[in-house]
């Protein structure tokens, strides 16, 4: 299937095509099928990809389509490169992608731009999978930008609401400052290796010395860009706002696949930074502060989407924790299973919202278990994956996160255990007030609720099951598993390994790690519970005045007022003054006067143009003269 | 040789089929013909003996080039100006004199004797000074005739006398034994300057380079449109081409006693061109004195004196005459529908006809030099031909011109896309086929510069 | 080399030409006798007292079939120097004049078609 691969990025871009071109034309509920038909297929032929890289020789294969860029010393191909890593990724976006179209078949039906929305959803498609095939780093970084783009239109899909377009253009350009960073990476990465192709830059980085500076710069540089993406401190202010996007794309582009595209990066680039200790340390610290950071927030928000999204980030934060410890494999083992349980999570946040009309804060919903009992089903399997409750996915590759955490330097490991029962608290305490208590919206509302369409509540099925099961493709050693992942991603990191060579955990100690972590899961369940089922605690309305601490995580830490007055106001200030100042004063009066005076010279030249032919032979005479007396002095 | 012959056969042919009376049946005779000498024209290609007629003609691939510019441009031309033949007492005359005006324009851009570049010039230009007055009730159309003639005689006697004063130095009318006589330390250097200067002046007029060219813009305004279309692009082809020809193949080796004067007169004429052309209202005139503007443009490939300049000259006047073709046709339907060529008589064409909407931004971006249409290949090669060994100085001018002109060409195009048009001006399918063929040559020459630039 | 030496000839050619024009109009201002009467600048017309304009205008036909005349007989002159090396030029400067009287008559035969040369006003 490898020679197809071309079709695995092509299908989604034909039904972008199809469906922004042709919407007129065909009925609205085709666009969908389209859509979903698209992804479907791309998933089929990512399987075949998948099998042919499972029975290989673990040898990456390179599939060339064309040149795209040729100049004197600087060939860029549009080339995908196939190995273990990106066959992964491959079936996550597609497979995760068709179960989220089907899913967005039910919650978009009644909205009025809904093939508009399955171009922009097909288009995403089709640029994650160009981020995650390139061979080369520019044709990630076209991906890169491209799902950016995807990301913008669908976050301020209803555009009519302005806040939304804020949220848009604040996800946009915060990811710009990322970009930024990347692509100077690139540049860096061009001058010092003299390719961008992977292949190349690898091969020609394990050649340099170790802790070369050169290195340093490139992977943090790199980094930048994985921050925007990824939504690590200090860039991540835009993704719970891009929650103003519609349910399915916050569980498609801001929980599974795009925000993962960081975590990707770095994990493809994995030898540079296993060059670049200085750098992973960096990554380390980074991912663990976010990932407490986010989970802190994450206690007091109200709105079901929100939480959520703090959750994401901070579940961003464990891998770039894990990535920074030198653990890619868990890092992807989490990207894996955090695929498919937050994209579960958010679906069924979706279908929460579809059975009540719309709202989002939780302090308005409880009991919700009786009516939408599939929903609830899901969920609660959902949240006890991300809790990381045994057998469930969540809790291998947190484990196993935690355990190179524990091995590196056991602060990460406390900070990483601190961030587990949190998000175990928030998650919990979301999932009690959601589902469990009694209604306390509206009576509207109370006869409004019913459980969601089949296509929605199918892939919520699905995913539970993945969410579940998940987990089982990196048994550790210790609980007499074989960690197939790690086996399968080896040749990918085979490289960086060596670079690792830190002792293995004694089996008693990871036993003892895993022990404290899950008791710390069970009793942070029991203490929500106590509090919200038996105590039935809901928490105040916003107009209530509260307690410096609530106030200030509710509040988000202030992060996003900080950043508005440190840099957008004297930005705006700036912006402001070369407007009023330099360009209406300065540039423009330079402009217009110099039209002026062209138009002015115009209107007077031309009065030499009198229609009379004596005149016009007395000037030619005059030129004449001009000319000889040009001559005879000009020698 | 052969397109001479021809296109003298078929001018005969329009006087024998008034006597005949066939006459009817002569535009789109015509038409065959010009087309058959097109092909006939590219089988002389690489001609291995291109002195023809006891040397007076030399059909070298240059020559063969020009030729093949004058043709195309003759072809679209004729298709784009059915409605000056639709009287149908007159078609046989202005079919012969434009055919004669071919054969005048072919002269010039083949001669090896000057003698050969006069009787091309006259011929060229009688037939031009009658045509610019086909309109016979209308008194603009008088008035141009006149007024061409007029000055058109006053700098034909410079011209002979400059032809008389290199006669007189050299004694020869062959290019290429004045070229001898050039290169080896001549005798009679006052005659041979003099003669030189004179030859400027008379071959500034012709391409109405300033200060010479006050001719142009009553003459272009007043003459019908079709002609006017004709005036601005095989007469100017022919004209530069001679010039080219004469100065760089001729008097290449005595370039100190030109380029100085040639200089002031390919700077002046662009700024001047261009300036007068800001303020004009109607489209026709606009197009008049931006034709001035490209004289002084086409100047610089003759100051480059160099081989390149040649190639450089075949692309732009082949960019120039397409977009110009183009633009005439357009403005003529214009007129034809509003009564007038105003700007405000382009309003609402955006709306109402893409078609015709679509070739005029596409001629105005080619004229104006905007990559990757056609006209800014013209320009670059222009100025890297000059810039071989001359410097920048002459080419900031040129820049500066160019930037003047993209306000009044861009005039048009934001016109047409302004204001409300109620009627939908008809397009015969034949001016269409036109148009579209200028779009397809504007955007090819563009796309693949390399086409027409592979030296000769 | 050039020095402005070079450019007397067109100097001396310009002031001949100017000189001439405009030592003409002075002298002929200064030569010609000049008395002015009433009767002196009124048009002569056989004692009669003048009426109307003197200015009638002629038929631009005449002017057509002058200018035909003289295109003609330009044309013809060509044959002089044609007859005088009949021998030399042989069989091909026959031919060539047979061409030449051709195309003449072909632009005869036109003029003729055309009517220019039809004296009376027919329309």
């Amino acid at each position: 299937m490898k020679e197809l691969i071309w079709l695995v990025p092509l299908l989604p871009l034909v039904g972008f095509l199809l469906i922004s071109l042709g919407k007129s034309y065909f009925s609205k509920s085709l666009a969908g099928i389209i859509a979903s038909a698209m992804v479907f297929g791309s998933f089929v032929i990512s399987l075949g990809v998948f099998f042919d890289v499972l029975n290989g020789d673990g040898k990456p294969t390179t599939v060339t389509l064309f040149e795209w860029i040729a100049t004197a010393d600087f060939h860029v191909n549009i080339a995908f490169l196939v190995d273990s890593l990106t066959s992964i990724m491959l079936l996550i976006i597609t497979g995760v992608g068709f179960l989220i179209h089907l899913y967005s078949m039910g919650y978009m039906h009644d909205d009025e731009g809904y093939a508009k929305f399955f171009s922009y959803l097909n288009l995403f498609v089709f640029f994650m999978l160009l981020l995650v095939l390139g061979d080369n780093y520019l044709v990630m970084f076209a991906g890169w930008e491209g799902v950016g783009l995807a990301s913008y239109l669908l976050i301020g899909f209803w555009f009519k609401n302005q806040p939304y377009n804020d949220a848009a253009k604040k996800a946009f350009i915060v990811n710009r400052i990322g970009d930024l960073g990347f692509i100077l990476g690139i540049f860096l990465i061009y001058t010092t290796f003299g390719t961008i192709q992977y292949s190349g830059v690898f091969s020609e980085a394990v050649n340099m010395a170790d802790q070369s500076p050169t290195i340093v710069a490139i992977t943090l540089l790199l980094f930048v860009g994985a921050m925007g993406k990824s939504a690590q401190i200090p860039l991540y202010t835009w993704l719970p706002d891009a929650m103003a996007g519609p349910t399915p794309v916050s569980a498609l582009i801001h929980a599974a696949t795009m925000v993962t595209a960081g975590v990707y990066m770095i994990a493809r680039s994995n030898i540079l930074y296993s060059l670049a200790p200085e750098t992973l340390g960096f990554v380390a610290i980074i991912g663990g502060a976010t990932a407490v950071f986010a989970a802190t927030i994450g206690i007091f928000q109200n709105d079901i989407k929100k939480v959520l999204a703090y959750s994401t980030v901070s579940q961003l934060g464990y891998m770039f924790l894990a990535l920074g410890v030198g653990a890619f494999t868990g890092g992807v083992f989490h990207l894996i299973t955090h695929a498919f349980f937050k994209a579960l999570l958010f679906l069924g946040a979706g279908s929460v919202i579809h059975a009540m009309g719309g709202e989002q804060d939780i302090r308005k919903m409880g009991g919700l278990k009786k009516y939408i009992p599939i929903t609830y089903m899901t969920f609660l399997l959902g949240t006890l994956a991300i809790s990381g409750i045994p057998p469930f996915s969540g809790f291998f590759s947190k484990d196993e996160i935690l355990a190179h955490a524990f091995n590196v330097n056991p602060i990460f490991w406390v900070l990483g255990v601190l961030g587990s029962m949190m998000t175990t608290f928030y998650m919990f305490r979301l999932f009690f007030l959601t589902f469990m208590g009694t209604f306390r919206g509206t009576e509207d509302q109370k006869h409004h609720l019913h459980e969601s369409p089949k296509t929605m509540t199918i892939p919520l099925v699905v995913l539970s099951v993945l969410a579940v099961i998940a987990g089982f493709i990196g048994i550790p050693h210790v609980l007499g598993g074989n960690h197939w992942l790690e086996h399968f991603l080896a040749p990918v990191f085979k490289d960086s390994a060596i670079h690792h060579h830190g002792s293995e955990l004694k089996v008693s100690t990871e036993y003892a790690l895993m022990g404290v972590t899950v008791t710390i899961t069970i009793l942070m369940i029991l203490f929500a519970r106590n509090k919200f089922v038996t105590k039935r605690f809901v928490p105040a309305d916003d107009s209530v005045k509260q307690g410096f601490i609530p106030r200030l995580l509710a509040n988000k830490y202030y992060v996003d007022e900080f950043y508005n007055a440190i840099i957008v106001k004297p930005l705006n200030g700036l912006a402001s003054f070369s407007y009023k100042f330099l360009e209406l004063k300065g540039v423009d009066a330079i402009v217009n006067g110099v039209g002026k005076l062209v138009v002015f010279i115009s209107s007077q030249a031309r009065k030499l143009q009198t229609g009379n032919t004596g005149f016009y032979i007395f000037a030619m005479v005059i030129g004449i003269l001009i000319i000889l007396a040009l001559n005879l002095f000009n020698k | 040789m052969k397109a001479l012959l021809l296109l003298s056969g078929l001018g005969i042919l329009g006087i024998v089929s008034e006597i005949l009376n066939f006459k009817k049946y002569i535009y789109k005779l015509t038409i065959v013909g010009l087309i058959l000498t097109l092909g006939i024209t590219f089988l002389e290609w690489d001609n291995p003996a291109p002195l023809q007629f006891s040397n007076m003609v030399n059909f070298d691939n240059l020559a063969i080039s020009f030729i093949a510019v004058l043709v195309v441009t003759a072809i679209l031309w004729f298709l784009t100006s059915a409605p000056i033949f639709d009287d149908s007492e007159h078609i046989a005359d202005k079919t012969t004199l434009i055919l004669f005006a071919l054969v005048g324009a072919v002269c010039m851009v083949s001669y090896h004797n000057v003698t050969m570049l006069f009787i091309g010039i006259e011929i060229l230009s009688i037939c031009m000074y009658v045509m610019a007055g086909s309109k016979k009730g209308d008194l603009a159309s008088n008035e141009s005739s006149m007024k061409y003639f007029l000055m058109g005689a006053f700098a034909t006697g410079f011209l002979l006398m400059g032809i008389a004063f290199i006669y007189g130095a050299t004694a020869t009318f062959d290019l290429a034994e004045i070229k001898m006589y050039m290169e080896n330390s001549p005798e009679h250097l006052e005659l041979v300057y003099t003669g030189i200067t004179l030859l400027v002046i008379g071959l500034s007029f012709k391409i109405s380079a300033v200060p010479f060219h006050f001719w142009a813009p009553d003459v272009y305004d007043g003459a019908p449109i079709q002609v006017t279309s004709l005036m601005s692009t095989i007469v100017k082809t022919a004209a530069i081409a001679a010039f080219y020809k004469l100065f760089t193949v001729s008097f290449a080796s005595q370039s100190i006693a030109w380029e100085c004067t040639l200089s002031y007169i390919a700077g002046i004429t662009i700024i001047l061109g261009n300036l007068i052309a800001v303020f004009q209202s109607s489209a026709k005139r606009m197009l008049a004195y931006s034709g001035i503007s490209h004289a002084g443009y086409l100047l610089l490939a003759i100051l480059a004196n160099n081989t390149s300049g040649g190639n450089a000259l075949v692309y732009y006047t082949l960019a120039y005459s397409v977009a110009t073709i183009a633009a005439f046709a357009i403005i003529a339907l214009v007129l034809q529908a509003k009564g007038d060529t105003n700007f405000s008589s382009f309003e609402g064409l955006g709306k109402k006809n893409p078609l015709l909407a679509l070739a005029t931004i596409l001629s105005m971006l080619s004229l104006a030099g905007i990559p990757p249409f056609a006209g800014f290949f013209g320009k670059y090669y222009l100025f890297t031909s000059y810039l071989e060994n001359h410097g920048i100085g002459l080419v900031v001018v040129a820049l500066i011109g160019s930037a003047i002109s993209i306000y009044y060409y861009f005039r048009l195009i934001v016109t047409m896309f302004k204001g409300e048009s109620e009627e939908v001006i008809p397009i015969s399918g034949t001016v269409k086929l036109v148009l579209i063929l200028c779009i397809l040559i504007t955007v090819a020459l563009g796309i693949f510069p390399e086409l027409l630039n592979g030296g000769w | 080399m050039e020095t402005p030496i070079s450019y007397v000839p067109i100097l001396i050619q310009l002031a001949v030409a100017l000189g001439f024009v405009v030592t003409t109009i002075i002298a002929t201002h200064f030569l010609g006798p000049k008395r002015k009467t009433k009767k002196k600048l009124d048009p002569f017309e056989c004692g009669i007292e003048s009426s109307g304009n003197a200015r009638v205008p002629y038929s631009v036909r005449y002017f057509l079939t002058a200018i035909l005349f003289v295109l003609f007989d330009v044309e013809v002159i060509f044959m002089y120097p044609w007859a005088v090396n009949f021998k030399a030029l042989g069989l091909t400067g026959l031919l060539e004049m047979f061409l030449f009287i051709g195309l003449l008559l072909l632009g005869f035969f036109y003029v003729i078609k055309k009517g220019a040369l039809k004296w009376e006003d027919n329309n």
